[in-house]
């Protein structure tokens, strides 16, 4: 292997342990306490670190160095994550991460930008290496004599450290009759917390030294404050160690206790064990071997290749029955298995490029936590669903109007504290991010518990835009959804957060993009769910296949509501522009396919010819195609990357007998054709 | 010149040679993926009429350019050894069709002169230069230059805002 794809194993190491320490560092926030957690962070920054500077990034080794630092502090507890410290390792690690992209693209990073974060790091890591001391000051009697007040003492102390616990003895009083006021009889033991070192505290006493005993000692464990009774034992000296590991031999085990007691027989004990075991081992296994890294171009080439064994079984089938034989029947039972057998494989590849949404949605816990903080919000992002699977192509396309979603709800769905508190609900608002499965769709919510979208805002703001003309006879729904219209955004001061002048309009043409839909509910002061339906994949689709002239196109089921033959009577033109037909006391603009694809068709007029009913935007479009040919799965297919982009052509897809079929794009359509006719 | 021998292999390049109407062209055979007898065209709507459509290339669909109608040469339709040299190309994978393939040829750099200057009237910047062999003249084509001209990029943008 040269050096080049070694560069390449690393970048892809480097860009995964990033991402980790990400996740990680957002978890540790929630539950400082987890070791394993810290450790897996630690461990990551680790790897990183070891293996830039073997490929000779000696900066990046150096700057992994000082999170590493930080991280080992944390890891022995000498550091407590504090959100200071959080915040400053996540901002390392975007640099991190920028650093690693400069090595991917060949350029230089300008190290020099990062320098006043490494010296912040540094003093982190030195300032904050706390350990705890346990100070036992027994004073000498003369101590007022010689004009010293050991409280001041103590509160030098504080000035060096945190003082965790001090205890005072009185055991050594005497009584009244012998009290000399003159005398000090108390004693001290003193547990401090400090960055500083033991020869400083030690200038604390300086003064007290002559006659006093002092004695500093360093506690390790800093963060087990509790530690074993045993432990504890020894450290105040009532018994000796050797007392306990005795002591401790004779304790029994939580086994031989139930067996002694006959609460269970040693059999069954031994079988708990041994399951126990075998669960720990399992859990091990299952943590080390559960993916396996692939590159996207070997899959996409086997998606392919699957793809063409489909369209060679379809062939086939039409050569069997074109072909009356004999044999046929026995053929067809044989082939019928293969096809089986094909489709099974079909679905197991395609389900290769399947990943849990909760790579993406982990990601917005971070938009959330700072964008909830530079608009002084509080806000929580509860996810659910993580583990639901979409297609790669489509996660990686849906992450995007995700990112505009999220900061639309923080930004103009939840309120400001005092406006939560004052309509009687919870200071902390909540956003939920949720996806899941139903049928061939998989939903994305994006739900916040704000104040709702306003009606009125919404109908103001679209008349003053010139989108409507007056909101009379508009449904909710129709209001509702006049946000995804181009020109639109009801945000009155425009911040660094929305407002950018990208609006709803692109996250819908995004979704649509990917054959996908979007949907609002909204309630006052209940808050607003924005929901988006995606097909499971963007590969394979259920189309309808019609004829046009001499060509064959696909229109995607899911945009097809009904297909028919209208009366003569029911076509109607208005204005000699446009035309409608009447379905069932419904009056659905008819839009002729050939006219605007610009091509020559078989069947002028619509009572010959065929309707696709089709819905966009809640409203119902009629295509008129000439025939109908049948309903099939197929695969879509980009039709290359030297190919301009046709708004209304989403890709093409190959037919049983090899030929090209184009995939229509409804919404494009659509939006030519109003427009078109709006001129 | 390092030797003599050795620098001759080297400096000759290959270049598949073909037709359109009666005039030799050429381009670099390394820009050549393959050579396939053309097959159905599926038209794509809105597009210039040279872009002809997509074909299916074994379950890829690859893009198709007419380069006679590309050229605004006269062309009489397709016939038995009309052909479509799949190339790749720095914006893709496309399909250019030709009247015919008739050769891979090897020329040195010194049979290849600067195309020559035919004034305003004739493009020239798709020419990468003009070949000799033997007593044939061939017009070496720039591909990249042929598929990512303006008119293709104008022309998307064109679609994409409508």
């Amino acid at each position: 292997m040269d050096i080049e794809k070694l560069l390449r194993v690393f970048i892809d190491e480097a860009v995964e342990r990033i991402g980790e320490i990400e996740d990680g560092l957002l978890e540790i926030e929630k539950s400082p306490q987890d070791m394993e957690l810290i450790n897996s962070i630690f461990r990551a920054a680790h790897t990183i670190k070891g293996s830039s500077g073997t490929f000779g990034l000696s900066d990046i080794s150096r700057f992994t160095h000082c999170m590493e630092e930080i991280l080992d502090l944390m890891r022995n507890g000498k550091l407590i994550p504090e959100k200071e410290i959080v915040n400053t390792l996540l901002e390392a690690n975007d640099i991190l991460k920028e650093m690693i992209e400069t090595v991917a693209s060949g350029g230089s990073f300008d190290f020099s930008r990062c320098e006043g974060l490494v010296s912040r790091m540094k003093s982190l890591a030195e300032k904050k290496e706390l350990r705890q001391f346990k100070i036992i000051f027994i004073p000498s009697a003369d101590l007022f004599r010689r004009g010293i007040e050991p409280t001041i003492i103590i509160e030098d102390l504080k000035n060096i450290g945190e003082i965790v616990d001090i205890q005072a003895y009185s055991d050594e009083v005497p009584t009244l009759s012998e009290f000399n006021p003159e005398e000090l009889y108390l004693r001290w033991d003193i547990l401090l917390r400090t960055d500083r070192e033991e020869s400083e505290i030690k200038e604390v006493f300086e003064f007290v030294e002559d006659g006093s005993k002092i004695k500093i000692f360093p506690v390790t464990d800093a963060e087990k404050d509790i530690p074993f009774l045993g432990q504890m034992l020894i450290k105040e000296g009532v018994v000796a160690p050797e007392d306990v590991d005795a002591a401790l031999k004779t304790q029994k085990r939580l086994g031989e206790i139930l067996v002694e007691e006959g609460k269970a027989t040693s059999e069954e004990i031994e079988r708990v064990i041994a399951k126990q075991r075998n669960s720990k081992q399992e859990s091990f296994k299952k943590s080390i071997t559960s993916t396996i890294r692939v590159d996207l171009g070997k899959l996409d080439h086997l998606v392919n290749i699957v793809g063409e064994m489909v369209i060679i079984h379809s062939m086939f089938q039409q050569f069997i029955n074109s072909n009356g034989n004999r044999e046929a029947e026995k053929l067809d039972l044989i082939f019928n298995q293969l096809q089986r057998i094909g489709k099974d494989i079909q679905e197991s590849v395609m389900s290769l490029r399947m990943l849990p949404v909760g790579e993406v949605f982990h990601r917005f816990t971070r938009l959330v936590r700072e964008l909830s903080e530079t608009r002084n919000k509080e806000i929580e992002l509860i996810i659910t669903g993580e583990e639901t699977e979409l297609d790669k192509g489509v996660l990686e396309k849906i992450t995007d109007p995700l990112v505009h979603l999220i900061r639309n709800a923080i930004d103009h769905g939840i309120e400001e504290t005092e406006e939560r508190i004052a309509k009687g609900k919870p200071a902390r608002g909540r956003i939920h991010l949720s996806a899941f499965q139903l049928g061939d769709s998989v939903y994305i919510e994006v739900e916040d518990d704000g104040r709702g979208l306003d009606r009125e805002k919404i109908l103001r703001k679209a008349l003053s835009a010139g989108l409507i003309n007056s909101g009379e006879g508009l449904t909710d729904d129709q209001i509702f959804n006049l946000i995804f219209q181009p020109g639109f955004s009801t945000a009155e001061k425009v911040t660094d957060i929305s407002g950018r002048g990208v609006g709803m309009d692109v996250v819908k043409k995004n979704i649509e993009s990917l054959n996908g839909k979007i949907f609002i509910r909204t309630k006052p002061d209940a808050g607003t769910t924005i929901s988006i339906k995606l097909p499971l994949t963007l590969a394979i689709i259920d189309g309808l296949t019609v004829g046009i002239g001499e060509e064959v196109f696909v229109i995607p089921i899911s945009s097809v509501i009904e297909s028919l033959r209208p009366e003569r009577c029911n076509v109607k033109t208005l204005n000699e522009k446009g035309e409608v037909i009447n379905v069932r006391d419904e009056y659905i603009p008819l839009l002729r396919l050939h006219e605007i694809l610009d091509i020559p068709a078989m069947k002028i007029k619509p009572w010959e010819a065929i309707v696709v009913v089709t819905s966009h935007e809640d409203k119902k479009y009629g295509l008129l195609v000439d025939d109908l040919i049948g309903q099939q799965q197929v695969v879509i297919k980009n039709l290359g990357n030297a190919m301009p982009k046709v708004r209304d052509i989403a890709g093409g897809t190959i037919l049983g007998d090899g030929r090209v079929a184009l995939v229509l794009d409804v919404p494009g359509i659509i939006d030519i054709a109003t427009k078109a006719l709006m001129n | 010149m390092v030797k003599e021998n050795q620098g001759q292999i080297e400096e000759k390049q290959q270049f598949v040679t073909f037709y359109l109407n009666e005039e030799a062209y050429a381009i670099e055979a390394l820009s050549v993926q393959e050579i396939i007898e053309l097959t159905n065209i599926t038209k794509v709507p809105h597009l210039p009429g040279f872009l002809k459509g997509v074909i299916n290339l074994r379950g890829t669909i690859v893009p198709v350019v007419d380069l006679k109608m590309k050229f605004g040469m006269h062309s009489e339709g397709y016939k038995k050894h009309t052909c479509v040299i799949v190339t790749e190309f720095t914006g893709g994978v496309m399909g250019l069709i030709v009247d015919a393939v008739s050769d891979v040829l090897a020329m040195s750099e010194e049979t290849i002169s600067e195309p020559p200057s035919f004034g305003a009237r004739i493009k020239t910047e798709f020419i990468k230069g003009m070949g000799r062999f033997g007593d044939d003249l061939v017009i070496i084509l720039d591909v990249d230059r042929v598929l990512t001209d303006e008119e293709v990029s104008v022309l998307s943008e064109a679609k994409e805002a409508q």
